[in-house]
């Protein structure tokens, strides 16, 4: 061989080294995703419940500062914050719309970022693949995605928060609700609107992906029971739940991207002047806002059935008329969407049509509240505290959907709707009822979520207070509402201020309800108190 | 002008009192449709409609609240009898058909009940067979009320804002339970009592909504629609309400206030208001300005 060849050949072997180094390398990167993805189900799960703790606390901190506004007439807290913010201008001026971005962001963030990723992912991954006897959710790494993607959307919320919405102010004053022409680019010029609308695309991508994830792995590792109908009805809640996510969640992604466009490149969807109607906004909107709240509270369903089940030491009575309750409420909460819309002038029969259907699902709901009872009763009840917070669930629950009832009537919207008695019948039902349900799966599967255990009296008292506070925050929400009080006002006439002072109360009461529940889990986990593995066995 | 003492009826159960004014030592003969404080329900109706409203919230409650108040109790009752301390062994039922039938079949017949008359209710507030006596034109701004009539080929068309306080002497708005911070504006939209009116109600910006709780009226002003409503007062008296639609910065701050005049009074209005409107509605108020 001569020079050449000797060259040509020795850069051949160069160049096959560098191959195999570099297939090596890539190799070594898919590896290193691969476990970045592939993280364990409960992990995810207990990851979901952070992201949800962090999420939830900030929530709960700008609706303390927006009950403290309330507290009295006048504004005397955002204008403070105002000249924090601004430092110069009209300060009152300027916290009115501070006031409207709290008011947004705290929406936002409770149902997207503390209510959906504790009871639906956090829960759903923690227990559902153990329920059906699997290892694992169907597509494991595409758990992992579905958190990225949900820490990404909250960043923009956060993002948008720190971005003008208005020409001179920061944060989008639209309401969780993006109504336009408010949230279009002639009132909201800034870019935050614009951050909102991607954090929305995010979490619904989030949720859509999880939502797969679930159904595919409900419908298909049966392991454990041979046919779903044997499996838990929190495995049915999370069922119906995720699907009515993949049937409505397009909707949400096709009005926002809708408004996306119109604020971007002047499409006019929802334009009047070239046509364009912002109450298709609406229609869009609430088509999946209402089944929204309906993919909340399923999962809460579930979990309640399977405590009261537990600790009466009964099976659930009537399990096949609980599951087709469920599956009722979630059919027939597609078709009510504008019992949010009583008032944007919809026909008489419109109307009479939205009132008989939402009326509907009332019934598959007593259904519900019926089967609990009738599982207590002839039970052998332990009031452990998973079952203090799943009974107080139903009670709550009640309460908030008898407020639903009235409401459901086109007529009485006349008086009550925008004002604080939906602000009432929703707080009712979330932030007391879902709450609950979501806190007695806290302390059902506290041993799973920490290798610890908590002490039953602090976690008894923690309900109570709860309990107490959130009932005075919100019971005198219905007697403002009543009178007449408009909500998503930053100030309100000398009379109403009765029960906003009360209902302010309640609130500082519930933040201390806040702080017993981080306590709870500090003094679990510094007196190492180490749980059983079925720390419920014995209350049979 | 005689005056004349409109003294309110005695409140009836939860229903709120029209609030009797006075300023000094004398009591001025205003109606005033507005919530009181620490009221637990609806506001006391001033209109048909809201009569009607009232009669159907009346219903729903009868027939809900024991229903809220009924489950709780059965709770502490079944966890008193049924607790495990108590160590019986009883026979468990997981289902019946009958009583899940029943169950299923009375809340059905319950709704019904309440469904049939709310109906009623919605229909006789949408229809309204009478022609009006007049249109008002009500644009919504932010974050004010635009008010126009038409008469003929002369038409009134004024702005109503939330009245600034510093304006209270100016207009002759001194007193706060007649005015109060919030619900008062400058110049109210002026209609006759016990008369149809037609509201024509539309934005010129974002989403509003014209709502006066006492007149049970609750619309959404919507860019580029036009959503009609009608309104009859049965006495006269100043209604206020305030904007129910989230609509920005200034929405608690964009007031409506409704003053029902008599008759003879709206048409000596419409006369001068054609004119000048602050001068029409100090022919409105002769005696406000007699007394200071």
């Amino acid at each position: 061989m001569d020079n050449s060849e000797l060259q040509i050949a020795i850069a051949c072997f160069k160049l096959y080294n560098l191959l195999i180094r570099t297939k090596r390398r890539l190799g070594r990167i898919v590896e290193f995703m691969d476990g970045l993805t592939s993280w364990n189900h409960k992990t995810l799960g207990k990851a979901y419940m952070l992201f949800s703790v962090i999420a939830g606390s900030i929530g709960i901190a700008m609706s303390a500062l927006m009950r403290a506004e309330l507290h009295k007439p006048d504004v005397q807290v955002f204008n403070r914050i105002a000249k924090f913010v601004y430092k110069t201008g009209d300060f009152v001026d300027q916290a009115k719309h501070l006031y409207n971005v709290t008011m947004t962001a705290h929406g936002l963030i409770m149902m997207f970022y503390m209510l959906m990723p504790m009871l639906i992912n956090g829960f759903g991954n923690l227990v559902v693949p153990e329920m059906l006897g699997a290892s694992s959710l169907a597509f494991p790494k595409m758990g992992t995605v579905s958190l990225a993607l949900l820490v990404w959307s909250l960043a923009h919320t956060v993002t948008s928060l720190i971005t003008k919405g208005t020409s001179t102010e920061y944060g989008a004053g639209t309401g969780w609700t993006l109504y336009p022409p408010l949230s279009n680019a002639t009132f909201h010029p800034g870019k935050s609107v614009n951050h909102v609308l991607k954090a929305m695309y995010l979490a619904s991508a989030s949720s859509l992906i999880s939502a797969t994830n679930f159904v595919s792995t409900i419908l298909n590792s049966r392991k454990l029971a041979n046919t779903l109908s044997e499996a838990s009805l929190f495995v049915w809640g999370i069922l119906m739940s995720s699907i009515l996510l993949v049937l409505t969640l397009p909707v949400l992604a096709s009005a926002i991207t809708m408004l996306l466009t119109d604020r971007l490149w002047d499409t006019v969807f929802f334009e009047p002047k070239a046509g364009g109607d912002p109450v298709l906004f609406q229609h869009l909107f609430w088509f999946f806002g209402h089944p929204e709240v309906y993919i909340l509270i399923l999962p809460a369903f579930g979990i309640v059935s399977e405590i009261i089940s537990k600790f009466s030491n009964k099976r659930v009575f009537g399990k096949p008329g609980m599951v087709f309750a469920m599956g009722l409420i979630g059919l027939v909460g597609l078709m009510v969407w504008a019992h949010h819309m009583y008032t944007v002038g919809l026909s008489y029969e419109a109307q009479k049509y939205f009132v008989i259907t939402t009326m509907a699902v009332a019934v598959p709901t007593g259904i519900k509240v019926f089967s609990w009872l009738s599982t207590l009763w002839r039970g052998s009840i332990s009031l452990k505290p998973p079952m203090v917070w799943a009974l107080g669930f139903v009670c709550l629950f009640v309460i908030g959907g008898i407020t639903g009832v009235q409401l459901a009537n086109a007529s009485l919207s006349k008086t009550l709707h925008d004002t604080y008695y939906v602000v009432a019948h929703f707080h009712y039902i979330l932030s007391l009822a879902a709450v609950f349900a979501l806190l007695a799966a806290w302390y059902y599967w506290f041993h799973k979520i920490t290798k610890h255990s908590y002490k039953s009296s602090l976690c008894i008292l923690h309900s109570i207070i709860t309990f107490v506070g959130a009932n005075a925050a919100f019971l005198p929400q219905h007697f403002l509402g009543l009178a007449g009080m408009p909500r998503r006002c930053v100030d309100y006439p000398e009379a109403f201020s009765g029960w906003n002072k009360v209902s302010s109360y309640g609130a500082y009461l519930s933040l201390a309800s806040v702080v017993l529940f981080f306590y709870i889990i500090a003094e679990a986990v510094v007196r190492n108190r180490q749980s059983p593995q079925d720390p419920w066995k014995q209350s049979f | 002008m005689r005056r004349q003492l409109i003294v309110p009826k005695a409140s009836r159960g939860y229903r709120s009192l029209g609030l009797p004014c006075c300023f000094g030592s004398w009591t001025v003969s205003v109606y005033i449709g507005a919530p009181a404080n620490w009221q637990t329900g609806l506001q006391k109706a001033a209109s048909p409609a809201m009569r009607r409203t009232i009669q159907l919230t009346q219903l729903t409650n009868l027939v809900l609240l024991p229903i809220a108040a009924i489950i709780p109790i059965a709770i502490i009752a079944l966890c008193k009898r049924y607790s495990a301390s108590k160590n019986t062994k009883w026979k468990h039922i997981n289902q019946n058909v009958w009583i899940e039938m029943l169950w299923t079949v009375v809340p059905i017949a319950i709704l019904t009940g309440i469904c049939v008359p709310s109906l009623k209710v919605l229909r006789y507030q949408i229809n309204q067979k009478r022609k009006a006596f007049t249109d008002v034109k009500v644009t919504a701004h932010q974050w004010y009320w635009n008010y126009e009539y038409s008469f003929g080929n002369k038409q009134i068309k004024y702005d109503s804002n939330i009245l600034n306080e510093s304006l209270r002497s100016k207009l002759s708005k001194t007193n706060l339970k007649s005015y109060p911070k919030l619900f008062a504006v400058d110049y109210e939209l002026v209609v006759p009592t016990k008369r149809v009116i037609k509201l024509l109600i539309t934005s010129a910006d974002v989403i509003h909504a014209f709502a006066v709780p006492s007149l049970g009226i609750k619309v959404d002003a919507v860019p580029g629609k036009i959503n009609s409503a009608w309104i009859k007062t049965t006495r006269a008296g100043i209604y206020y309400g305030q904007c129910s639609e989230f609509c920005g910065k200034g929405h608690a701050y964009m007031p409506i206030a409704i003053r029902v005049v008599d008759q003879h009074s709206f048409e000596k209005w419409i006369k001068a208001a054609e004119a000048n409107i602050s001068k029409a509605f100090r022919v409105l108020r002769p005696k406000a300005l007699a007394n200071g």
